[in-house]
């Protein structure tokens, strides 16, 4: 009996402990449907419902995509148990993140394009510096704020060749013997593909243009050293003698198209032979022709009201060079046409950042300028998605199969009605997590001043308004200039004053030294100067061309006006409109800098105000 | 006529004898502490480790608790099955108290029912401590009918593994059996999940895994809670019987071949 008690006093603790046990406060019902939410959770872990899907070759009606740590998943591949967040898409249009495959890249370049749905670029020649600071960060599967980015890093171009001219000291190539080696150092830099500037009328004996080119022979030794060690070779080309010869010379695609003349039976018959892409760059080349496009985009756009100054600067002015051959960009446009009607695969890409395109918002543009040349709606979205994955190395971006990232931009209307309507934005998404969109960025309030007097310099350095004067130089950029500050007691009229003295190095092409009034103690927050109309300062110096620099904390690259600096002291008033692509609501700093024309120099400052 | 066959038990004996049998048995296991510890002890601490500790440095708390809870609770409930049959019926054999036991008026069920009962006892303690462990600091919450359904599943769930064991202790020496047994136990739970999620695997081990028991008692744990991979109950409950089956069958040749001749 003793026994048979003990096993029901044991079991009764049993159960007694079991009905102590935690239980769920609501009861889970296995399998059932969790309420759909209609915003995108934090964790790339989802399935996203209610939506047409554009994989990046076609269509799905009315179908779902299921999101599982960053990547698309076969929606029956997680025990049906395990049920992912469901998010309402109400009825949205997904398409793969764009990508853009002509970009050059530095600064916010990677923000911008994401902020405006393009996930991925393709940069054809950028600092390999920039380059290799962000190569990493395409492998992560962790939420971004950038896009990802793949580099031809160092373009292949010959000595005072297109590329040289923008200060980077870059390596050049002369001869066909170098090609294997030329090619395997920028493989060993990290550059995924090989891209090669190309100008055939640059031997000839009338040439007039600013460039010189590498010859055929070496044209073609570098692609096929580029085939040898087995990187894709992209040529540009800017007309239709020198596309002939990247086709004869076995280039993989090539990174223009043309204006000027219409693309001979004899380019296409080689282009459809040897399966050569183009990307058109009809963006760049509509801004060569001043088409006015960028203007457009500032006025009437679903962008217009959310474009950061930076950007809007940037396609406010196009190239709009002199001297084009007639019908230039009818032409460029009737070359896609061709091309396209001859089965020769078009690729989307801007040229962007150079003048009158950016990034982005002008690959939404370069789409609707695909579609008026030809391509279908699905067609310029292909150009923009399942190409470059089908052409570049870019792992699996550009598609919404499964295994692809997740990177994908949900739109309100159906881009295949009208292409503009990738403009649409609703969400845009990066390694399965929603980042902030053009029309989502944080506003910064920044602090304001109702008083104008920055500083006098009665008594020393410190300003009444903004935080504090600095030296500034192009040392932040591996430059050797210098410069230092100090206050002196008996300036411009004769009181206090803050006096800069320096010298200009040449190891910055785009040097600068100076001083700088910075308005909080980083440069990554700003301050709201837009109740102002202009900035008045007094100065003497060194007699030449000085600089007044306007930083705002997005943009790197500072904006900035030029004014004459004499030996007598005189008043300077500059009106603050007149410094474009500057967002006044936002400042971090402003400087008065030196350039290259001073290389030795000192000013005095004083009575610096706004009004 | 054969009056050398002892009149058959009554059942009232027979419960007694059990009784005696059960007792006697948990005592002489409660003064091992060298099995009891370790036994006790080392389920609880991977729990500790891997299921609490590096749950709360991911995210999903509670989930990843939850699992391990089931997957530790098997690990913890098959270990004393293995080793109360494999080492300690291995022992018996070769000191002959098992060819003592069996020429005893004693019923042979009566020795592995006393067997099963320890082992199933010592589940318990584990699964109770793995509960209130994962309840209080891994924030587990689960219905009670799913807390009864854990605790029962890995209760009968042993009994595969005493089958298992049975047939080791009867097939080697008793120096061999712990050895054999932790060569059996130990791989066992890893490749089966028990340690380390199941689909945290390479595809083709996940695969492997469908041939051990532990797997298929840890499937089952887990599809308590929701968190199986996926393929029905009843296949998992088919193995598990098949096992039982093929290592009593088993066993059954090994114990005609036992030397009584001690």
């Amino acid at each position: 009996m003793r026994f048979s008690l003990i096993i029901i006093v044991c079991l009764a603790l049993i159960s007694a402990f079991i009905s102590l046990l935690p239980t769920p406060e609501v009861t889970p019902q296995q399998g059932s449907v969790t309420s759909a939410t209609t915003q995108l959770p934090e964790s790339g872990s989802y399935r996203l419902t209610n939506v047409t899907v554009f994989d990046g070759e076609s269509w799905h009606e009315n179908t779902e995509l299921s999101i599982h740590e960053g990547r698309i998943i076969s929606p029956g591949s997680l025990s049906q148990e395990e049920t992912l967040l469901v998010v309402d898409g109400k009825g949205g249009y997904v398409i793969p993140g764009l990508i853009d495959t002509h970009t050059h890249s530095w600064n916010n370049a990677l923000q911008q394009s994401l902020q405006y749905g393009v996930t991925t670029t393709l940069d054809m020649f950028t600092d390999s510096r920039f380059f290799l600071s962000k190569k990493q960060q395409r492998n992560t599967l962790s939420p971004q704020q950038e896009a990802d980015l793949f580099s031809a890093g160092v373009l292949v171009t010959s000595k005072g060749g297109h590329g040289t001219e923008y200060g980077i000291p870059i390596p050049t190539i002369a001869t066909p013997q170098e090609a294997p080696e030329f090619v395997a150092a920028r493989l060993a830099e990290g550059s995924d593909y090989i891209k090669i500037v190309y100008d055939a009328s640059a031997s000839h004996a009338d040439h007039k243009g600013r460039f010189t080119s590498i010859d055929y022979e070496t044209l073609q030794a570098v692609v096929t050293a580029a085939h040898e060690q087995r990187v894709l070779a992209v040529v540009h080309v800017m007309d239709l003698t020198s596309a002939e010869d990247a086709a004869k010379a076995g280039a993989d695609g090539l990174v223009h198209t043309f204006g000027g003349k219409i693309a001979s039976d004899e380019l296409i018959k080689l282009m459809q032979e040897q399966h050569i892409f183009v990307i058109p760059t009809l963006s760049i080349l509509a801004s060569i022709a001043g088409e006015g496009r960028g203007q457009a985009l500032i006025e009437n756009s679903p962008f217009s009201e959310f474009m950061a100054p930076g950007a809007k600067h940037a396609i406010a002015t196009d190239v709009a060079a002199k001297r084009l051959p007639e019908n230039y960009f009818a032409n460029a446009q009737e070359n896609t046409r061709l091309m396209h009607k001859a089965g020769i695969r078009i690729l989307a890409g801007t040229d962007a950042p150079n003048q009158g395109t950016t990034h982005g918002i002008s690959l939404h543009d370069e789409l609707v300028m695909l579609v008026d040349s030809g391509l279908t709606p699905t067609e310029a979205l292909q150009a923009a998605t399942y190409l470059p994955y089908a052409i570049f190395p870019i792992g699996e971006r550009g598609h919404l199969k499964v295994g692809a990232r997740a990177d994908y931009l949900v739109l309100n209307s159906d881009p295949r009605e009208d292409i503009r309507h990738t403009q649409q934005i609703r969400w845009v998404v990066k390694n399965g997590s929603k980042v902030p969109a053009f029309f989502e960025l944080r506003k910064t309030s920044a602090a304001t001043s109702e008083s104008g007097l920055v500083s006098q310099f009665d008594s020393g350095l410190t300003p009444q308004l903004g935080n504090q004067f600095v030296v500034s130089t192009d040392q932040m950029m591996r430059g050797n200039s210098t410069a230092t500050i100090e206050h002196i007691a008996k300036g411009c009229h004769n009181n206090g004053a803050l006096r800069v003295q320096g010298t200009i190095g040449k190891q910055f092409p785009y040097p600068w030294s100076g001083t700088f009034l910075m308005f909080s103690d980083s440069i990554d927050t700003g301050y709201n100067l837009s109740n102002f109309k202009r900035i008045v300062f007094d100065i003497q110096g060194t007699q030449g061309q000085f600089r007044l620099m306007v930083l705002n904390p997005q943009t790197m690259q500072p904006s900035e006006v030029s004014f004459a600096v004499d030996k007598q002291c005189k008043q300077v008033s500059i009106a603050l409109k007149d410094i474009t692509g500057v967002d006044w609501q936002n400042v971090s700093g402003i400087g008065w800098v030196a350039g290259a024309t001073t290389p030795e120099f000192e000013f005095e400052l004083d009575n610096i105000y706004f009004e | 006529m054969n009056i050398s066959q002892p009149a058959p038990l009554s059942l009232a004996r027979r419960w007694t004898i059990l009784q005696l049998e059960t007792k006697t048995e948990l005592v002489k296991t409660f003064r091992t502490p060298a099995f009891v510890i370790p036994a006790l002890l080392f389920p609880v601490m991977f729990y500790v480790f891997f299921g609490l500790l590096f749950n709360a440095i991911g995210g999903h708390p509670g989930n990843a608790a939850k699992y391990m809870m089931a997957t530790y609770a098997v690990f913890g409930g098959i270990g004393p099955a293995l080793f109360s049959f494999g080492a300690d019926v291995a022992s018996d054999k070769d000191k002959g108290i098992l060819s003592l036991k069996l020429v005893s008026p004693m019923p042979v069920s009566s020795y592995f029912a006393a067997r099963i009962f320890t082992a199933m006892l010592f589940a318990l303690i584990i699964i109770m401590s793995l509960f209130t462990l994962g309840a209080v600091f891994g924030e587990v919450t689960m219905t009670h009918q799913q807390w009864f359904l854990t605790l029962v599943t890995v209760l009968s769930g042993t009994l595969p593994f005493c089958a298992m064991g049975l047939f080791i202790g009867l097939s080697v020496s008793a120096k061999a059996a712990p050895a054999i047994v932790n060569i059996v136990y130990l791989p066992m739970a890893f490749l089966s999940g028990l340690w380390v999620p199941i689909h945290l695997f390479p595809a083709s081990l996940e695969m492997l895994a469908n041939v051990f028991p532990a797997y298929h008692l840890a499937q089952l744990t887990l599809a308590i809670q929701g968190n199986d991979s996926g393929a029905p109950w009843y296949l998992h409950v088919a193995a598990l019987v098949a096992y039982t089956l093929i290592f009593l069958g088993l066993s059954v040749k090994q114990f005609k071949r036992v030397d009584n001749r001690h």
